[in-house]
């Protein structure tokens, strides 16, 4: 299959619990650097809690996740806390989660991507501004950079928090749902930064739910369904029992 | 005219005070939670009384911000565990601690003068009173220098860590996602709510600190477009709510904290009849 020495991101035997119900269970799968994964699933699969895990939002109750850098190899293990991994990693969570009438600019929202690298006290300067007004201008935001986030669309929500995101200039990306409640046009233009991004050697691992355009998109597809029912390439999963079985139920 | 001008003094600072924390309160939706504090504050103020005897003892102030704190984490405590709806937790823990503390006065304060009423609505008129002498040297009510210096540790707290508050408020998912420990940044800003409310207790009192905590910046959530603008009219609009309520109060002779809250009411109830009119007209 796939050489370790491309792998970035291995997840290995990962269980995830909330109180007494199990939600994932014995997963394990390995991402090659510079793709582009699908996780598809029913409802209530444990999609959304898969990359919580990773992002290390919840609690693992087994299992260990490794993300290989070029100059290190960072873990998180089951039972234990590691900050390490999560600091490599960039979030992009579903528009709904936040109060889009918050008193806030576009441009502020963006620039939430380098409070991370900022830590504590330091106040953003003239490069994080830069980089926030470079991001602005890669998702085509940059006109409504001094908007209040009030008045976007959903798709311009999504755009901005992927601008936020591509601040972060991490190597993994973690994107839940970014395609919901947003237009063909949108749709097409957020796949197209992302494949700039893929181009540019990032790695992204993205929930999904329409099954058309999975090999449009997408390199490969992760089925699952409170456990991983499958993994391999697009034209492997597409119209295979694997999709079916992870329907089924 | 010099207490007139004192008791503005006081009321002002204590609004701008209230105006600075309550702005990430409204923004975090934790309106109820001002109340639910102002309440059982008073069980910290009871339990510090009864320990050391003494009504001015600075642990009076340290055992009420600790139990405003305390409400916090037990409301949030309950409102993670089974069988236990969210909003009732505060209906639950806030009547309970306040009762607890109505019984305790009742039942071994007899003889000292720790007024129910008095700390739930505040006197203003009596604020001036007790002074800060330096020397002899009158430097003006000692309320008004307890409430300088709390708007100054707000002030100071939210200059250092804006960024902070405005991460976890607005996305509280990826504040922990980027390390920014907003657990650690939500249990300061309730230790501050709490210092806030225990400093106000005697200006305004209990129930009219949530009005000057909330009133102002849920007026100024309406009209601003950024969390700075927000803090800026929330201050503007409580000093004006306090010069009017002031002014009309001495005029009326009524309670001055009451004064100054209705007028609140008054000028929230006119920004949102503008903002629905301009918006729907």
């Amino acid at each position: 299959m796939m050489s370790d020495s491309k792998c970035i991101l291995k997840v290995d035997h990962l269980s995830v619990a909330y109180d007494d119900t199990v939600v994932l269970k014995d997963v394990s799968f390995q991402i090659e650097k510079g793709t582009m994964t699908a996780i598809v699933g029913p409802n209530g699969a444990g999609k959304s809690t898969l990359i919580k895990a990773v992002l290390g939002l919840v609690p693992l109750v087994e299992g260990t996740i490794d993300l290989t850098l070029d100059t290190k190899t960072v873990s998180a293990y089951g039972g234990a806390k590691s900050n390490s991994i999560y600091n490599h990693i960039a979030y992009v969570p579903q528009t709904s989660t936040v109060d889009w009438d918050y008193p806030i600019t576009v441009f502020e929202v963006v620039l939430m991507g380098t409070y991370r690298r900022l830590g504590w006290f330091r106040r953003p300067g003239k490069r994080e501004r830069d980089e926030a007004t470079k991001a602005l201008q890669t998702v085509g935001m940059l006109d409504y950079a001094e908007r209040s986030i009030s008045q976007l669309s959903g798709g311009q929500q999504q755009r901005v928090f992927l601008a936020r995101a591509l601040v972060e200039d991490q190597e993994v990306y973690l994107l839940d749902e970014p395609f919901k409640g947003i237009d063909k046009t949108t749709e097409s233009v957020l796949v197209k930064i992302m494949k700039e991004m893929q181009s540019a050697g990032k790695t992204l691992l993205i929930v999904h739910h329409n099954l058309q355009t999975l090999e449009v998109y997408f390199d490969q597809v992760l089925c699952v369904n409170r456990r991983l029912v499958g993994m391999g390439p697009v034209r492997d999963i597409v119209g295979s029992h694997i999709l079916d079985e992870t329907y089924s139920y | 005219m010099s207490h007139i001008l004192e008791i503005w003094g006081i009321a002002t600072i204590t609004g701008i005070s209230c105006s600075l924390i309550g702005t990430f309160l409204v923004l975090r939706r934790l309106s109820m939670m001002v109340d639910a504090i102002t309440h059982t504050v008073f069980l910290g103020i009871v339990l510090a009384f009864l320990v050391t005897k003494d009504l001015n003892s600075p642990w009076l102030i340290i055992g009420a911000t600790a139990m405003g704190v305390g409400t916090v984490y037990a409301v949030e405590w309950m409102q993670q565990r089974r069988y236990i709806r969210p909003d009732a937790a505060i209906g639950i823990v806030f009547p309970f601690l306040f009762a607890l503390a109505i019984v305790l006065v009742t039942l071994f304060g007899k003889h000292i003068h720790l007024d129910v009423d008095t700390a739930i609505l505040g006197d203003l008129a009596f604020a001036t009173f007790q002074r800060f002498t330096v020397d002899a040297y009158d430097l003006g009510p000692m309320l008004l220098w307890i409430a300088m210096l709390v708007c100054l540790i707000n002030a100071v707290c939210i200059a250092l860590f804006k960024k902070e508050l405005i991460l976890t408020t607005f996305d509280p998912v990826c504040a922990k996602v980027y390390q920014a420990m907003p657990m650690a940044v939500s249990y300061g800003l309730m230790t501050l709510t709490s210092l806030t409310t225990v400093s106000s207790f005697q200006t305004v009192g209990a129930i009219l600190v949530t009005g000057c905590m909330i009133g102002p910046p849920a007026t100024a959530f309406m009209l601003a477009r950024s969390v700075k603008a927000m803090l800026f009219i929330s201050m503007v609009v409580s000093t004006i709510a306090t010069t009017i309520g002031v002014t009309l109060a001495f005029l009326w002779d009524v309670s001055i904290g009451g004064m100054i809250a209705t007028v609140i009411g008054c000028i929230y109830g006119l920004v949102w009849i503008y903002k629905y009119g301009r918006n729907n007209g």
